[in-house]
């Protein structure tokens, strides 16, 4: 039987490097991983977290959303309800305006459960639009969200007790928004008593006459009563919230340095490759190789390394994510976007920053000495 | 015959050639004179430590001498820059190490195709290169080979194979047969001899083996780096032992 003979290629010769020393491949491959892993899990849900926040500004149909001025996290918004809700009736733009009020209050298992007031009679938020049972009536009527049904393991007509009273569950809504689908919403005048803020409000959404501009309507609002911060998207949320400035820094931080221990892991391999592997780079300078060529050898193999990376990062970035939305601390408020730039984006970080590690021991590589190196035990 | 034209028919000429080590505290070389005819078959003899392995790293280019003049094939290796000495390995001279210093991972097809990576040949003609190098060293059935599957004498064989791939004008050999037990190492030899003839190369061969010098057409002697002029230097046809293969 005629065999095919392989013709030897530079990249035939770093797969065989790479094939035939199995743990070192796969343990320098994983501390790539670690780099891919940061940058898919941290972004889909830094993305989530944006796609969530843009979904709740426009719930039920708002163009904007209206906060207190000058606070550092949305939740310590304060409005008086009275006199914000005439100031912003007056301007002839809007065509109507619905009140909420949040909190946070912890109910049995879960220790940071969504509290939301809004109007039976206003489309806040589109919570009365449930998919089962039917909306809140009386004061001690609440509906509650997909989310929370499950991680409160509630019905509808079951009961819930926080703040000292017992509330009946009388129907289950589903806006596809991660936050409200986890949260709780009742009257408004039930939660400022809990509360105790009586006339006091966090937020007001507002849906503009057709044909405005929402981010020119936010602008005049801003100008007309200085108090208040309009938020037309999640790009502008940092207005009011300045924990996604945070969350987005620390993002980068951490994939940053995941990248550059998994660069340093690859420099380390390289370097003990290129150690190792004295003699045989002797014997190929002897027998008229490049130094370029030499050097083509190990950044090949790091370039094998992070391509091998590229998978489990993916995988294990992905999963990592995922795992968000099956713990029930964090399902209420992440649920992470996966997109392809991302993936992209850390395929081809991973395969520089290997290659970035690559160099050095590369170099080091190209300048052995033939002489020394053939006498290299 | 004018100088110019005994010049153009030597593939090894040195004059006055010098190495140091160690701050000139070693003297590998001192002023060594050598001529080598095209097509001859010197061995180059002496103890550990006269200056043959080093006389034979200059002339492979792989280290560069302090002083002298060292001419191989008409190309001045003392002027040569680092690109042009790799270009000069890489296809006027063939090494062979006396380990034979094969790549682990490669079969034995691949490590005769690693010299000629760099050149023009296409994958096609590398390979059809490397098959026709291994069956005239006897191993055309042992292509596929990882070289610890191979014998010490077969393992020197693919060497001399992937030695001769780019076609060498001079094939260099330290201690090519010092790894082997004196049987395989004659059949070596043999097969040198028969390498010299059918591809008409110059060969040097560095050995302490007086049984591979006895094969050569001209020995020649060092001492302290320099040649001992003693011994007598008789130019003969390469003598051909038949033996078998004990590879």
């Amino acid at each position: 039987m005629q065999h095919r003979e392989s013709h030897l290629t530079l990249v035939g010769m770093t797969w065989r490097n790479l094939y035939r020393q199995p743990v070192r491949t796969s343990l320098t491959a994983l501390g790539v991983a670690i780099g891919i892993v940061a940058i898919i899990a941290l972004g889909a849900i830094a993305r989530g977290l944006k796609a969530s926040i843009d979904s709740g500004l426009h719930a039920g149909g708002a163009d904007l959303t209206v906060y207190q001025a000058g606070i550092a996290v949305d939740m310590f918004s304060v409005l008086e309800e009275a006199e914000t809700r005439t100031a912003l009736l007056s301007n002839p733009e809007i065509e109507a305006v619905a009140a909420g009020l949040s909190d946070i209050v912890p109910i049995e298992a879960n220790p940071f459960t969504i509290l939301i007031g809004v109007h039976p009679h206003e489309f806040g938020f589109n919570l009365q639009q449930v998919v089962e049972g039917r909306p809140f009536q009386a004061e001690d009527e609440i509906v509650i969200g997909r989310r929370a049904e499950k991680n409160l393991d509630k019905s509808v007509g079951g009961e819930l007790a926080f703040r000292n009273r017992v509330f009946k569950i009388t129907g289950i809504f589903e806006t596809g928004n991660v936050f409200f689908d986890g949260a709780i919403a009742m009257n408004i005048e039930t939660l400022q008593k809990l509360k105790g803020s009586v006339g006091k409000v966090s937020c007001f959404q507002i849906r503009l006459k057709p044909d405005v501009d929402p981010y020119e309507a936010a602008d005049k609002i801003e100008k007309a009563h200085p108090h208040l911060a309009a938020v037309v998207d999640a790009d502008q949320y940092k207005k009011i919230d300045s924990s996604l400035v945070v969350a987005d820094s620390a993002i980068w931080a951490v994939s940053f340095l995941a990248l550059v221990i998994g660069s340093l892991i690859v420099a380390n391999t390289m370097w003990m490759s290129v150690h190792q592997r004295t003699r045989e780079i002797g014997v190929l300078r002897a027998i008229g190789w490049h130094r370029r060529g030499i050097m083509a050898t190990v950044v090949l193999e790091a370039t094998g390394i992070g391509l091998i990376a590229c998978l489990p990062g993916c995988l294990l970035g992905v999963g990592l994510a995922k795992l968000t939305t099956v713990l029930p601390v964090t399902n209420q408020y992440l649920l992470p976007v996966f997109e392809l730039k991302p993936f992209v984006i850390a395929v081809v970080v991973a395969v520089v920053l290997s290659i970035g590690g690559a160099l050095f021991p590369a170099f080091r590589a190209a300048n052995i000495s033939p002489v020394e190196a053939l006498r290299y035990e | 015959m004018n100088e110019s034209d005994s010049t153009n028919n030597l593939a090894v000429r040195t004059r006055g050639l010098t190495k140091k080590y160690e701050q000139g505290r070693i003297v590998a070389l001192d002023g060594l004179d050598l001529d080598v005819a095209r097509g001859e078959f010197v061995a180059i003899c002496g103890p550990s430590g006269c200056g043959k392995s080093t006389l034979l790293n200059l002339i492979t280019a792989i280290d560069r001498p302090d002083s002298g003049n060292l001419t191989v094939c008409g190309k001045s290796l003392a002027t040569m820059t680092e690109n042009e000495a790799d270009q000069f390995r890489a296809s006027i001279v063939g090494l062979v190490f006396q380990f034979h210093n094969l790549l682990p991972n490669l079969t034995a097809i691949e490590n005769v195709q690693l010299p000629m990576l760099g050149n023009e040949k296409n994958g096609t003609e590398r390979v059809q290169r490397a098959k026709r190098l291994l069956d005239s060293v006897g191993l055309g059935d042992r292509t596929r080979a990882l070289p610890t599957t191979l014998s010490g004498g077969q393992r020197q064989r693919v060497a001399i194979a992937r030695a001769l791939a780019n076609q060498p004008s001079v094939l260099l050999a330290d201690e090519p047969t010092g790894s082997l037990d004196s049987r395989t190492g004659e059949t070596l030899i043999d097969l040198l001899c028969e390498l010299q003839r059918e591809f008409d190369m110059t060969i040097v061969v560095v050995t302490h083996n007086t049984e591979v010098a006895d094969r050569a057409q001209r020995v020649v002697h060092m001492l302290d780096g320099k040649i001992v002029p003693s011994q007598e230097e008789e130019v003969s046809e390469p003598i051909l032992v038949q033996t078998e293969d004990h590879s």
